[in-house]
């Protein structure tokens, strides 16, 4: 059984203004079936170029991508991105934005009301069905975000940064929320690729941790996380959670180090 | 318990306000409508001679001796102003939607409209009279090509401006091209359309009067023309007059429209 995400060689260049830029240099990394896996990395080393490639909204330049055997061409609503900006459309309410990708499909109008109704409850929206995000906190628009991205009940779900642009305990809150949903039934089956430079959160919630080098990106080294699911916020605080930080820590200063004198 | 009198009183003036219709503000600005028509009446009944400038008497009076020529002549021009405009700004729409859609269309009708745009519609009324005489349509081509212009390059730039972001989460969730046309790109640029409607309103109403007062049989500019060279100048305001209220309905019932369609958003109002 090969894993379920293969990312294979896969590189890929920019032209800059003034010379080529290449953001990732043969970057290798299985993820499988059912796996929550954190993607760490000094800034700028191509963590979400590599997640946009593998949602199929960029193409490599050389490599290749392949989800449950088939490669990876175009985006599909069987990988949905959760982007770390407001992606949030603002004029459509709650629940047109969260059915947005149930639109897309065949599915009977009352199944789609049933899902869009069970994911308003899921993320607590309950009384915001037909608000529009402008009345919304942007803890609030990233509910809507990922509940639009859980509706087409994707096998793949890929997360650029989404907490990032939140406060530390909204952030917290939803990072909790997330790990009550990978406990599910549902959710047990589904792949996450998750992308963040918060070390704690990555911890938090991976299976695994894949750490990047500097750019061009590439992956150094791919951690194990230990703890059982579902976890509490209280195990940030036990002295195997710190080892493991600081042991990425000492991976990502080591980049950071090397980066500044080579370049 | 001194001081319960003065709350009372209080009280009685915050439930006193809202029933109030005229803020201080308001009260301001109509101060300033009544001195104008005062210092108008003033100079018109002893400085100015009516060759120049009509008195307010004069004016409301021939609103009722023309009356029926008056109706006449502000439906044609309305005529000309709406269905011209609608036209134009449609097309307009129309136009920058395909040019966006394919590089093709774009190649082809960008050179087109980059000729067109830097000429003013106005500048072309004597082609147009030589064209298609002095009835209707050359003026609603005018007008037309007019709002087309303004909303062509309204429409252009403002696709052009739509957050990759919503186009990038629509694919994702499994929308094509045409989807995200019309569930994604559209509603987005509803905001600067609205404004370029705004600028297409004022703008029509300038080349109807324009193209009007160069050779017409009707309408309010015709009128004008006429009034000036009887040295009418009652008439010619009361033309004016009506031009800029019919004008300022216009856009703002394009704004209470806009304001409906962009419900959803942000506003700093």
């Amino acid at each position: 059984m090969s894993a379920y995400i293969q990312i294979l060689n896969v590189q890929k260049s920019f032209a800059g203004t003034a010379r080529q830029i290449e953001a990732l240099r043969d970057v290798n990394l299985e993820v499988e079936a059912g796996e929550f896996m954190c993607l760490v990395g000094p800034s700028g080393c191509g963590k979400s170029t590599l997640v946009f490639i593998v949602a199929g909204l960029v193409a490599p330049s050389g490599g290749a991508v392949q989800v449950g055997g088939a490669p990876v061409h175009d985006p599909d609503p069987d990988r949905t991105v959760v982007f770390q900006g407001d992606a949030v459309f603002p004029w459509m309410t709650v629940a047109q934005n969260i059915g947005y990708g149930l639109q897309q499909t065949n599915i009977a109008k009352q199944r789609k009301e049933e899902i869009v109704t069970n994911l308003i409850d899921l993320v607590g929206l309950g009384g915001f069905r037909d608000a529009y995000p402008k009345e919304l906190s942007g803890g609030m628009k990233k509910r809507v975000d990922l509940a639009r991205a859980y509706a087409t009940d994707p096998t793949v779900l890929l997360m650029d940064e989404p907490f990032g642009a939140l406060d530390a305990i909204t952030k917290e809150k939803m990072q909790e929320d997330l790990m009550r949903l990978s406990v599910t039934e549902t959710d047990k089956q589904r792949t996450v690729l998750f992308v963040t430079h918060d070390l704690e959160e990555a911890i938090f919630l991976a299976d695994r941790v894949a750490v990047m080098t500097s750019r061009p990106g590439a992956i150094q080294e791919v951690l194990d996380i230990p703890f059982p699911r579902p976890r509490e916020a209280s195990i940030k605080l036990s002295n195997e959670f710190q080892a493991l930080r600081g042991h990425i820590r000492g991976l990502l200063v080591a980049e950071e180090d090397n980066e500044i004198r080579e370049g | 318990m001194a001081e319960l009198p003065g709350k009372e009183e209080q009280v009685q003036q915050q439930k006193r306000l809202p029933g109030k219709i005229l803020s201080p503000e308001a009260i301001a600005s109509i101060l300033t409508v009544l001195m104008v028509l005062v210092i108008w009446y003033y100079l018109t009944d002893s400085f100015i001679d009516k060759l120049f400038f009509p008195s307010p008497m004069d004016t409301v009076l021939v609103v009722g001796r023309m009356e029926g020529v008056l109706v006449g002549y502000f439906l044609a021009t309305m005529y000309r102003v709406v269905v011209g405009m609608l036209a134009g700004a449609l097309l307009g729409v129309l136009c920058g939607v395909a040019m966006s859609w394919n590089k093709w269309i774009n190649s082809i009708l960008d050179p087109l409209i980059e000729a067109l745009r830097p000429i003013p519609a106005v500048a072309l009324i004597p082609f147009f009279i030589l064209w298609f005489g002095i009835g209707d349509m050359g003026k609603l081509i005018l007008t037309a090509l007019g709002g087309f212009t303004v909303m062509v390059v309204t429409t252009l730039e403002a696709i052009k401006h739509v957050s990759p972001i919503y186009i990038m989460a629509a694919r994702t969730l499994g929308a094509n091209r045409l989807t995200i046309y019309r569930t994604v790109i559209l509603p987005a640029i509803t905001p600067p359309l609205i404004g370029g409607m705004r600028v297409t309103v004022a703008l029509s109403f300038a080349l109807v009067i324009a193209s009007e007062f160069m050779g017409a049989q009707s309408g309010l500019g015709y009128m004008i023309m006429l009034a000036r060279r009887t040295l009418q100048t009652d008439a010619i305001l009361v033309g004016v007059i009506i031009i800029g209220i019919t004008s300022w309905i216009v856009d703002r019932m394009v704004r209470i429209i806009g304001n409906y369609l962009t419900r959803w958003a942000p506003r700093s109002d």
